[in-house]
């Protein structure tokens, strides 16, 4: 029993080594954290730091999954309209990889220990895509998820949430550096910065930063209690109209009196 | 100038928005109409996701109208019993009418809707107009409002529920008051509209209530309407952009003044076959919208963002 024990706690290690054996990758990643306010409008990450000598380096950015709704377009009566309606989960709001070579060049073997590939099919692999019918939801057979899950990339992609960059790591001597580019749109919440070194096919280093996303200021505010709070929410967008048509239509009165000398035309209608 | 709105959750150009917001202040300060059935349209062109436009347009509304509409309470211009029995109606069809955009957004077909009952009200709006200002251009006289709907009048005079407006000197059925209010405040949620294209010529044309009690009145509703629909599209659908709303509001409130000003100096007629052909144009920008094969066959179900 003991023997057995020991047997499957090595082969456990001999499978975990290629992994451990790797060294912690050092880097940062500047700034740790990006805030969304009201002029945000997408910006830039440096992601920098040490590899071991001679290797290639490839770069993941990943957003916490996030369930999305998807429609298919068809014809209906010669007008285009959502005629079948799924929800996609397990696939990051946003997934970049930048590489120092062509992602294209990685091993199988590699791609399967890091999860990167040219076409996306590691984070592909991984989404459940669910179809209601009537009270039921049923999971849809990787045939037909596939175009799904095909179509979000190419939507995510258009956005700038999703790219494959080759090339985009500057590598000298044992030093990297990388900047990946931030939509406008990207997810709130904890993005993870993962760095890996491969040399002679093998990979010798890895290692993983977090890059937080969070809204602040009007946006956090107003975001937050649209979704938490929408009574409140509602209320004030009612109140703010009120206040900024009166108090508008009052100053424009008194603006009118003063330079041109009449009563005002009322500010609508 | 970006600013990211925070319940599209999507950065927009505010000079952009607030342009828009000018545009369609302008034709509402020159024409007298609302505008609002331009601006949904106009922002959903520029990237908004259309639930969101029409919610946070319905919010600017609000803001639009009020002042206006304190303005002809004082002048004595609202029908109040008029205007409070077409508000049952209205707040009753704002409800429903929030509902049904949930229920179309979770099927993936509130574009959809969206577009085609645009595409239907603009049609009907612009070429009225058109028809209407060429007409006046030849110099020809606009056929007696009296005596078009003559038929329908008559079934209105049966419906059951007649009541006396003594402030528009009218009878009516409460009957067909409420279900007119339910109608426009049905389309008031699923547009972002106030709904006057409907509302005025309804009440002038087949109630026979005088042109400025009706405008009063519609304006008096158009508050109340936006300011239920605004409130059940926060709580329901979580699409009312009070950001979005405001600089829209801030374009459309200089672009009223301009427009009222030049009103005093430009003739109505031409201007009037220009906004016509502006609404076709829209019209018709959407209808090649239905029409034409989508760029992705996949889109996102609720418009726009992944939200």
């Amino acid at each position: 029993m003991r023997r057995v024990m020991w047997l499957s706690l090595l082969v456990l290690v001999g499978a975990l080594l290629p992994l451990c054996g790797a060294v912690a990758a050092s880097f940062t990643v500047t700034p740790q954290t990006i805030e969304v306010g009201t002029g945000f409008n997408g910006t830039r990450v440096m992601v920098a730091g040490q590899v071991p000598e001679g290797s290639d380096v490839y770069i993941k950015v990943v957003s916490p999954d996030r369930p999305v709704g998807l429609s298919k377009q068809g014809k209906k009566g010669g007008l285009w309209m959502a005629v079948e309606t799924v929800t996609v989960r397990g696939m990051p709001g946003m997934y970049q990889v930048l590489a120092s070579g062509a992602v294209r060049d990685l091993p199988p073997e590699l791609r399967a220990q890091t999860g990167i590939d040219p076409d996306y099919a590691a984070i592909r692999a991984n989404a459940r895509v669910t179809e209601k019918h009537e009270d039921k939801t049923v999971e849809l057979p990787p045939e037909r998820a596939e175009e799904f899950t095909a179509g979000l990339v190419r939507l995510y992609e258009r956005r700038g949430l999703y790219a494959v960059r080759d090339n985009a790591v500057r590598v000298q001597g044992g030093s990297f550096e990388a900047e990946v580019l931030i939509p406008a749109d990207i997810p709130k919440g904890e993005t993870q910065v993962m760095v890996y070194a491969i040399n002679n096919g093998r990979l010798v280093s890895n290692n993983t930063q977090p890059l937080h996303v969070e809204s602040v200021g009007l946006v956090r505010v107003m975001a937050d209690m649209a979704q938490t709070n929408p009574v409140a929410y509602g209320l004030l967008a009612v109140g703010v109209a009120l206040a900024a048509g009166l108090s508008i239509s009052w100053a424009f009165r008194q603006l009118n009196r003063l330079i041109f000398k009449e009563e005002g035309v009322s500010a609508h209608h | 100038m970006e600013v990211y709105l925070p319940v599209a959750g999507m950065p927009v150009n505010g000079l952009l928005i607030a342009g828009l917001g000018a545009m369609v202040g302008v034709m509402s300060g020159l024409f007298g109409v609302g505008g609002g059935f331009l601006l949904t349209p106009l922002l959903i062109m520029v990237g908004i996701p259309p639930a969101v436009a029409a919610a946070s347009d319905s919010n600017q509304i609000v803001a639009a109208s009020c002042s206006g509409a304190a303005a002809h309470k004082r002048l004595g211009n609202v029908d109040m019993k008029l205007g409070l029995i077409y508000l049952v109606g209205g707040i009753l069809g704002g409800t429903v009418g929030a509902q049904t955009v949930k229920v179309l957004r979770g099927v993936g077909n509130y574009d959809f809707a969206v577009k085609l009952i645009y595409v239907v009200v603009l049609t009907l709006i612009g070429g009225f107009m058109f028809v209407e200002s060429l007409n006046a251009l030849r110099g020809r006289r606009k056929s007696n409002p009296e005596a078009r709907p003559s038929r329908f009048r008559e079934f209105l005079a049966r419906l059951p529920f007649q009541t006396e407006f003594r402030v528009s000197g009218i009878r009516a059925s409460v009957l067909f008051v409420v279900g007119l209010g339910f109608l426009v405040g049905w389309l008031a949620a699923m547009m972002g509209v106030g709904g006057g294209f409907i509302t005025l010529p309804a009440m002038i044309y087949l109630l026979g209530v005088p042109t400025i009690v009706a405008v009063g009145t519609d304006l008096f509703q158009i508050v109340f309407t936006s300011m239920n629909v605004t409130f059940q599209q926060a709580i329901t659908n979580h699409t009312v952009d009070v950001v979005l709303a405001v600089v829209l509001f801030a374009g459309s409130t200089i672009g009223a003044q301009i427009g009222a000003r030049l009103s005093k100096r430009l003739r109505g007629e031409q201007l009037r076959i220009l906004l016509s052909i502006i609404v076709l144009a829209v019209m018709v920008k959407m209808l090649i919208g239905l029409l034409t094969t989508p760029a992705d066959l996949i889109t996102f179900t609720r418009g726009g963002g992944g939200h």
